[in-house]
Formats: C-alpha cells, sequence, structure tokens
C-alpha cells in the first residue's frame, strides 16, 4: 500500500462515495463537492433525478455549481449558458444548435438518505450491498444524517470493522466476541459480534446496559453497515467516508431504526408510529454518533503500520488489507506510490 | 531547498522539553530530529522517549494514551509500554510477543532540562550532559524562558559564539569581543570572551564563558559590571534542537544570581528578559537567510571559525550527509 511522507496511508480506491444528503439536495439544488482532488458538481433536476457532473464546464471551464442553476431536467453553465442533460451531453446553447459537446456524468445512486457516487470508470464494475430482504420490507425512520472532516483515509476508517480489540478499548464495550467470522465476497466484506455497551444514553445519565448483536457489511472502502438487533428495534447506521483531497476524508453516518411489528412496548402502541421511530432514530443518531466520534482522534494521529505488529485476539487485519487491495487499480497501488502532488492527473 | 553539506541532525545530546513540562502521569508531544516522539513521566517519576506511534496499528499514543504505573498505554487497544520500549501488557492476550516492543530513546535529565540522546547508528551515548552554569537553589532566581522556531541548520548557533567579528554589528556591543581563551576537549569546547557592551550603558569588564556540550547544549555564565558598585552574574542554558530538515528550535533557560536588595531582584528581570531576547532576535534573520560557505573568505580580525568547524565534524557520521545537499552545495 502506498504511503505518504508522514507514513499516513495514501492512495485512491475505486468504489461508491457519497456526496450529499439526500435532504440537502432539493430539485433544483447545486452542491459544489469533491472527491479525491476532483472538483463535481451535483445536483438534482426539478423531476427528482440526482446528478453527479464532473464540476468544471467542457467549454471554458467555469465551475458549473458556482451560479449554474437547474433548468427542467439540464444544468446550465454560469458563464455561457450551455446546458447539460443527465447523461452529460451539452443539449442546450443560447445560440441554437447541437454543439458536440459533452461533459463526464458519474454513475449515482441513492440509498438511505445519502447520494452516492461510483470512482473508477463510467461504468460501476460492481454495485452497493443489497439490502437484506427481512429489512426491506420494514418501516425505517426518516435517516438522521451527521457529518464528519477528519484527516484520514477511509481505508482506516473501514479498518475498524474488523479490529475486534479495539471495541473495548476505545468504545468501552465488554466482552466483545466474534460471532461470525470475516467473509470476503468480492468488493463486500461481512463480519459479526456480540457485544456488551454499558456506556449510558444522553452522555451516561440514563445507565444502560444491554447485549446485541452488531453485523457490518461493507462495500468497498466507502460504504459499511452495521445493524444492531435490540430491545425490539432495528438499528441501521451506515458509515461512508468520503477522500475529498490527499488529507481529508468526509464522512457521512446515517442512523435509521424501525420498530419490529408485532414486538412493540404496550407504551409504544399508544404513540404514532412514525413520530415514536423518528424519535428513537434521532437518540440513536446520537449515541451511534458519539461511538464514532471516540475513534476520530485516532484516525487524525495515527500512521498506516505497514505491516502491524499482531498478536492472538486481534481481529482479521491481514486479510482484511488484502481484500482491501482489489480497489486500487494497478496504476495508483503498483510499487510505485504516486507523490500527492502528481495527483492532479486524474483532475480534469 | 536543503543549504548545508551535511546531515541536519548530528549525534549527541537535545533538549526535548523542559522538566515541568512533563509532570508525573503526563505524555508530552515532540517533533524532533526529523522523528515523531513522546516524552511521559510514569510513577516512579523517570521520564522516558519512545517512538510517538505504537508498533502496532500505528496509533498516536499521545493522542488520547495515558501512563499506567510506569507505562504508556495505547489510546487504540490499550498495548502498555514500559521506558525502555518493551511491551508488557495486552490485556486480550496472554503471551507478548518477543518482537512488540517500540523505539525507546536514551534519557538524561539534568537542570530541568529534558535530554534525548541520538546517534545515526544508533550507538549508546558518548558523553554526559555537564551540571548547568547556576545553583538551583533559592539564591538565584526562578528560571525565565525563551523559545524560538528558526529556519537554519543547529552549526549556525555553534559558528555564532566565535565570530567575534559579527558582535558590534549584529549586537548592540561597542567593540568585538576578545577571546582569552579556547579549549577544545571531546565533545566539548569551551571559549571565554572579554567583552564591553553598550546596549544598556554597562561599563567595565563583561566576561562570558561559553562552553559547549556536543551541538544541542550550551552553557553560558556571564557577569556583567554595571559601574563600581553592581554586578550582575547570570547563567544561561541554551539548547538547540534539530527539528527538521530545515528547522531548528532554540531554547533559553537563564536565572541570575539574587542580592540582598528585592527591589533590584524584581527590577533586574524585566531588564535580563528585555535584553537576551533583543541579543537573539538580532541573529534570526540573518540565519534564517545566509548561506553557508564552506571555504569562507576571512579577514585577519576574524574569530576562529574553522577551529570550531573542526570540532563540529566529530558529532557527523559519515554516510549522513544527504547526497544531493552535496550536489547543490558544488553546483
Amino acid at each position: 500500500m502506498a504511503v505518504d511522507s508522514h507514513l499516513r496511508l495514501s492512495g485512491q480506491p475505486t468504489g461508491w462515495y457519497a456526496v450529499a444528503f439526500s435532504d440537502e439536495l432539493a430539485p433544483g439544488t447545486v452542491l459544489r463537492r469533491r472527491l479525491m482532488n476532483q472538483e463535481l458538481v451535483v445536483f438534482r433536476t426539478e423531476s427528482g433525478v440526482p446528478v453527479v457532473m464532473d464540476g468544471y464546464c467542457p467549454h471554458l471551464g467555469a465551475h458549473l455549481a458556482e451560479g449554474g442553476r437547474v433548468v427542467g431536467e439540464q444544468l446550465r453553465c454560469p458563464f455561457h449558458d450551455l446546458g447539460f442533460a443527465i447523461d452529460g451531453r451539452c443539449a442546450y446553447t443560447p445560440h441554437g444548435g447541437r454543439p458536440k459537446l459533452r461533459t463526464r456524468s458519474w454513475p449515482v445512486r441513492e440509498r438511505h438518505g445519502v447520494v452516492v457516487t461510483y470512482h473508477g470508470g463510467d461504468e460501476p464494475a460492481w454495485e452497493l450491498r443489497p439490502i437484506e430482504p427481512e429489512h426491506a420490507e420494514l418501516e425505517w425512520s426518516r435517516p438522521a444524517g451527521r457529518l464528519w472532516r477528519i484527516r484520514t483515509h477511509p481505508q482506516e476508517i473501514i479498518e475498524n470493522t474488523v479490529d475486534v480489540s479495539h471495541f473495548s478499548t476505545v468504545h468501552g464495550y465488554e466482552r466483545v466476541e466474534i460471532a461470525e467470522g470475516m467473509k470476503a465476497d468480492g468488493p463486500h466484506l461481512t463480519m459479526s459480534y456480540t457485544v456488551i455497551r454499558d456506556r449510558g444514553l444522553f452522555g451516561r445519565h440514563v445507565p444502560t446496559r444491554f447485549r446485541f448483536r452488531l453485523d457490518i457489511a461493507a462495500s468497498g472502502v466507502g460504504y459499511s453497515r452495521v445493524q444492531i438487533a435490540a430491545l425490539g428495534l432495528r438499528l441501521r447506521t451506515v458509515v461512508m467516508p468520503t477522500p475529498v483531497d490527499d488529507e481529508t476524508t468526509e464522512v457521512r453516518v446515517v442512523t435509521q431504526i424501525a420498530l419490529v411489528p408485532g414486538k412493540d412496548h404496550w407504551a409504544a402502541r399508544m404513540l404514532p408510529r412514525q413520530w415514536l421511530a423518528d424519535l428513537a432514530g434521532r437518540i440513536a443518531a446520537s449515541e451511534m454518533g458519539r461511538d464514532f466520534a471516540a475513534d476520530i482522534r485516532i484516525w487524525e494521529h495515527k500512521r498506516y503500520q505497514d505491516p502491524p505488529r499482531l498478536v492472538a485476539g486481534d481481529g482479521p487485519i491481514g486479510p482484511y488489507r488484502t481484500w482491501a487491495r482489489q480497489f486500487y487499480r494497478a496504476d495508483a497501488a503498483g510499487a510505485e506510490p504516486r507523490p500527492a502532488s502528481l495527483n492532479l492527473a486524474g483532475d480534469r | 531547498m536543503y543549504r548545508y553539506p551535511f546531515t541536519p541532525y548530528p549525534n549527541g545530546w537535545f533538549r526535548l522539553a523542559y522538566s515541568h513540562e512533563v509532570a508525573r502521569g503526563a505524555i508530552h508531544r515532540v517533533s524532533a530530529l526529523g522523528q515523531e516522539l513522546i516524552v511521559f513521566r510514569g510513577a516512579d517519576g523517570r521520564a522516558a522517549v519512545l517512538d510517538a506511534h505504537c508498533p502496532h496499528l500505528g496509533a498516536d499514543l499521545s493522542a488520547g494514551g495515558r501512563v499506567v504505573g510506569n507505562t504508556v498505554a495505547c489510546p487504540f487497544h490499550d498495548w502498555q509500554f514500559a521506558g525502555d520500549g518493551r511491551c508488557v501488557k495486552i490485556p486480550y492476550c496472554e503471551k507478548i510477543p518477543k518482537k512488540a516492543a517500540t523505539r525507546a530513546w536514551p534519557v538524561c535529565e539534568r537542570d530541568g532540562v529534558v535530554y534525548v540522546y541520538h546517534d545515526a547508528h544508533g550507538r549508546a551515548p558518548a558523553f554526559d550532559v555537564p551540571k548547568g552554569p547556576f545553583r538551583a537553589d533559592a539564591t538565584w532566581s526562578r528560571p525565565m524562558y525563551f523559545k524560538w522556531r528558526i529556519r537554519m541548520h543547529i552549526q549556525e548557533v555553534v559558528e555564532n559564539a566565535v565570530d567575534t567579528a559579527h558582535f558590534p554589528v549584529v549586537h548592540a556591543y561597542g567593540k568585538p569581543p576578545v577571546i582569552e581563551r579556547l579549549d577544545t576537549d571531546g565533545p566539548s569546547f569551551t571559549v571565554k570572551l572579554a567583552t564591553q557592551r553598550f546596549g544598556m550603558n554597562f561599563v567595565g569588564p563583561s566576561p562570558i564563558t561559553i562552553s559547549y556540550t556536543g551541538m544541542g547544549v550550551t552553557h553560558a555564565h556571564l557577569t556583567a559590571a554595571l559601574g563600581n558598585r553592581f554586578q550582575i552574574e547570570a547563567g544561561v542554558i541554551l539548547n538547540t534542537t534539530p527539528i527538521d530538515q530545515e528547522h531548528c528550535e532554540i531554547t533559553i533557560m537563564a536565572r541570575y544570581r539574587k542580592s540582598w536588595n528585592p527591589l533590584w531582584n524584581a527590577l533586574l528581570r524585566p531588564i535580563m528578559q528585555h535584553e537576551i531576547r533583543n541579543d537573539f532576535q538580532n541573529d534570526i534573520p540573518i540565519w534564517e537567510t545566509k548561506r553557508y560557505h564552506e571555504k569562507p573568505i576571512l579577514s585577519a580580525a576574524d574569530g576562529p571559525i574553522h577551529v570550531l568547524r573542526k570540532w563540529c565534524r566529530q558529532f557527523y557520521s559519515e554516510a549522513e550527509a544527504p547526497a544531493a545537499a552535496v550536489a547543490a552545495q558544488a553546483g
């Protein structure tokens, strides 16, 4: 793996990465984003289709997110008013005619209240792991999202998925046991634990102690889904690290809750279901946010230890790193690490 | 651009922290000698220096780590390292692998300064840090501290002391100091200067003795006569530590001998602070921008710079000079 001069992990893994929360992208909204040093424009057409395109207009280089506007199903450039359709073709000029001009339109999916895009080519080589059928039919609460900017690399964040022994040190979980070992299936990876969380709610004001099973499923190093079943609830937290440049990763964490039908508490049945689920979702989001934030200081200051010095009781760090290697294209992951300043090559 | 034909990191003792910055149970993070290091003090009161990053999965021990007994515990998986670098406890694993150790650096704590020993080939310390030029008791003042971060090579500080011709130009000295004595003895180097300064209307002779122990430790003993009645006696520990290829950190700890008169003692403090700060700040713009001339053109009245450069050579390990820098110098 390539590391930078501070021995921190670098390199540009392919995969699906979150670029915006759905609720910040109402129809007609235009957002400016960065992904691995590449400038992007993210917008939603008036009919509701989310689109991700190269940030710069291929015509004379204006940034489409700086004053660009959505007109119908097109994005109009702020400089010369050229209009680009969803597929990136130039479909409008103020002087008429159809120039053979096109910009790059990136693959887009929308899931759990987040817009994700694929880095690594115009055709995605794989899709995000599908939602389990038994979860798909549940009634999920409104996604509660949070965003962190962290000085780290996405692979370091997803590595925590398989790092059994850090759960007790960093998150204070007790009796962390592996329920199902790491399974790699192409770009997907799964692992399950049983843990006891004894940290209390609302910053320990309400003492709670419960045992639950934690199922983690990652797709690439930009998407990791944590699912918990406890107290008659299903909880789903999706951690989506997006590398914006060589130093910084933006992490979107979305939490949702579903009440399992027929298993509610009697008090729960007195209240409107959706209202209750949203409230529980907010509380869960704040708790999951607290657990997530405990890792940040480690990530910001750690280096990529290669090879790591592992002992019995450590998680499958080696197999994880082998699995992660598939996301680096030969040119980016070869023996010659590219200096950070030359990464402009991918920036058009 | 690296400006010198030798390594930025000579061998010797270098200051990493003042003792009061590393209380018992504290972890102090330092970037020095091109390394990321931590200084921590265990329950036994001894300071230890380790690499900042855990050899296990790379967490920074200072980012949330804590001192447990005489060990430092990693914030990531709670591995505990003793002051000698050995891992002594892994909470989830009985058997500790032999190779589970991080790099521990030789440490010496003297006169309230924590020093680390650096050797390009990892050899044991070849010399010790001597006692400082003042008595650490109530007959001397509380220490005054100064700190600068300067874009320079550590050798520039050493050269400065014997560069007598720069004193009247850069500093407020009436005329160049006279070198009364100059001894080199292995890793130490002592020069006694007879100076006469104008700056604060000091009159009368003001001898200064400056002694180096390696390039990182400088002790200076100054006396200044003020008229016929007053005499000021001060002791200075000046430490230079290379931080990275380009920068050094200079720190000064200064104390003066107290007189019977408390008013005089109180008055002297701001005066001394002003003088020391001024003296130093005058050198900084020159150091930050100068070039290193291997064969300088010297006049008859210049100080014995070549004697000093020869003494400096012992702290450079041969294989260490970056080849690119040598080429740049030649070009």
